[in-house]
């Protein structure tokens, strides 16, 4: 029993970062109605650079580490965006899910070539510090990438819901033309759209390489799978879905792994995922007031 | 009077099709202009050429002189001119007062909160629904809403598209006074409807499209002796 409860609890903590990922994917469809596949990608790319740092300067602090992270995925969310939707037809259904695969590839290449295909260490945020309540433990480093994710939520729901920019984005995903009525330039909402996830891809990305220690190119082709897991399940467009989305799957996969092994997990997860297919295909929070 | 909105051989097509074929219309300053046709004729499609949706293929839009046509809606929103579309398109998931301010988003001035504050003088039903989502309003209040959001941007030419479209008649009676009530206050309307006999008790003047073509321009008595129109927009009855 206790070991399913610290299954469950360190699942639930590492799945902050997949309810960020889900967001991402999520904010995005909300927005645009595409799928950006080349997100999950781009938040691994971003937390490699933020191992370049720790090329220029030796010894750079952890926290450094991950701002840098967290600042190359809102750049490299500008550049897929330029790259993958600006110039591209919208309205053409397959055109920017082919050139997003295509982003995913080449920013794996990239990643793969400029560290010969090694993982690499990752620095962690502070020493092993456990919390122990008897004999349940709670990982510290765990918990702090709990407290960054939700951190990083609560800066966006603020940003959504209290700012200019966020009514415009609402807006935007709402009624496209109604909000270019109102002025609202789609375009640039887009572009922001895309940064703003980028920024959150970053600290995801960052995160996990902090919590598991290694950075891998082969971590982004799961990482997008479980991404859209998440966004499916939670409900396409809906951000609280991906947040309530995230943390059950990282518990559900964590029990898994418990029981199962490493190696069978995903298969779980994927059992899940056709679970909410048949049963529930809007997934947790089916998103009001979408577009259609 | 002088012409504040003037469309010259407006062409605007989807794919090979044109569905405005040489458009050119005027809009008096301080008037009510209707434009009555037929489903599919290219009424929409002029609304949204003219509020910078649509790119027109040819042709020119002229707003208080200055040539609007080609210009992204947001310039043209900024100029003054504000479209409220066709089954009003609200944003049914935030709240009346935040579609109130989307409307207002490109202004900067500070008098943002005192226009809010007129408007629901004016609509008291939306200051009632004030933190009510938009999508759980009925008909009625949703055209409201979409009439006070694009006031909001304080345009000096109002465009409406089928305002009536869907609704009741005594909530049609509401908007036609609404419509009535904005034009004493100063705003130009250019104005899209199927209900011809309300809008012969607004207008001052109307135009006729059909097949994407201006195929009548008159003040409301000429309307009312044409024979075509009467048959086809007024019945037989004739007052």
């Amino acid at each position: 029993m206790l070991d399913f409860l610290q299954a469950v609890s360190d699942g639930v903590l590492f799945g902050a970062t997949y309810a960020l990922i889900g967001i991402g994917f999520t904010l995005v469809f909300g927005v645009m109605h595409k799928i950006n596949m080349a997100y999950a990608a781009a938040s691994i790319g971003a937390a490699y650079s933020g191992l370049l740092l720790l090329e220029v300067m030796a010894g750079a602090p952890p926290a450094a580490v991950f701002a840098c992270a967290f600042l190359a995925g809102g750049l490299l969310g500008w550049v897929v965006y330029l790259a993958c939707f600006h110039f591209i037809p919208l309205s053409h259904p397959l055109a920017t899910l082919m050139s997003t695969v295509g982003m995913l590839l080449l920013i794996d290449e990239v990643v793969v070539h400029a560290t010969d295909g090694m993982p690499q260490n990752y620095p962690a945020m502070f020493d092993d510090v456990m919390l122990h309540a008897g004999e349940f433990t709670l990982r510290g480093d765990l918990l702090l990438v709990f407290g960054v994710c939700v951190a990083a939520m609560a800066c966006l729901l603020a940003l959504l819901y209290r700012t200019r920019l966020g009514l415009a984005t609402r807006a935007v995903s709402q009624q496209p033309i109604a909000a270019q009525l109102c002025g609202i330039q789609v375009a640039q909402v887009n572009a922001i759209t895309f940064v703003i996830t980028g920024l959150l891809g970053g600290l995801a990305g960052a995160m996990i390489g902090a919590s598991v220690g290694t950075l891998s190119p082969l971590l982004s082709g799961p990482l997008t799978v479980k991404g859209l897991v998440v966004t499916v399940i939670g409900g396409l467009g809906s951000i609280p879905g991906a947040i309530v989305a995230g943390l059950l799957v990282g518990g559900f996969e964590n029990v898994f792994q418990l029981y199962r092994g490493v190696t069978e997990r995903d298969l779980y997860v994927m059992l899940l995922l056709f679970a909410f297919l048949v049963f529930r295909p809007g997934g947790i929070f089916a998103p009001r007031g979408g577009r259609d | 009077m002088s012409a504040m909105l003037e469309v010259r051989d407006l062409v605007t097509a989807y794919g090979k099709i044109e569905a405005l074929r040489g458009v050119s219309l005027e809009v008096q300053a301080g008037s009510i202009t209707c434009l009555l046709g037929p489903n599919g004729a290219g009424k929409t499609t002029l609304m949204m050429t003219i509020a910078g949706i649509l790119r027109p293929r040819a042709g020119s839009v002229r707003f208080a002189g200055r040539e609007i046509a080609r210009r992204p809606p947001h310039e043209i929103v900024g100029a003054g001119v504000a479209l409220v579309p066709e089954n009003r398109l609200v944003f049914p998931g935030m709240s009346v007062r935040e579609n109130l301010y989307a409307g207002a988003y490109l202004r900067r001035d500070g008098e943002i909160e005192a226009d809010l504050e007129r408007l629901f003088e004016r609509f008291p039903r939306l200051r009632e629904r004030a933190g009510q989502d938009a999508g759980t309003l009925s008909g009625g209040e949703q055209q409201m809403l979409a009439v006070a959001r694009s006031l909001m941007s304080r345009p000096k030419l109002l465009l409406m598209d089928e305002p009536s479209l869907g609704l009741a008649p005594l909530v049609v009676e509401e908007i036609f006074r609404i419509v009535a009530d904005l034009h004493r206050d100063g705003t130009t309307i250019f104005l899209v409807e199927q209900n011809a006999h309300m809008a012969l008790r607004v207008a001052h003047h109307f135009y006729l499209i059909e097949q994407g073509r201006i195929t009548f321009s008159g003040d409301p008595g000429s309307l009312a002796e044409d024979e075509v129109i009467r048959r086809a927009y007024l019945g037989s009855a004739r007052r």
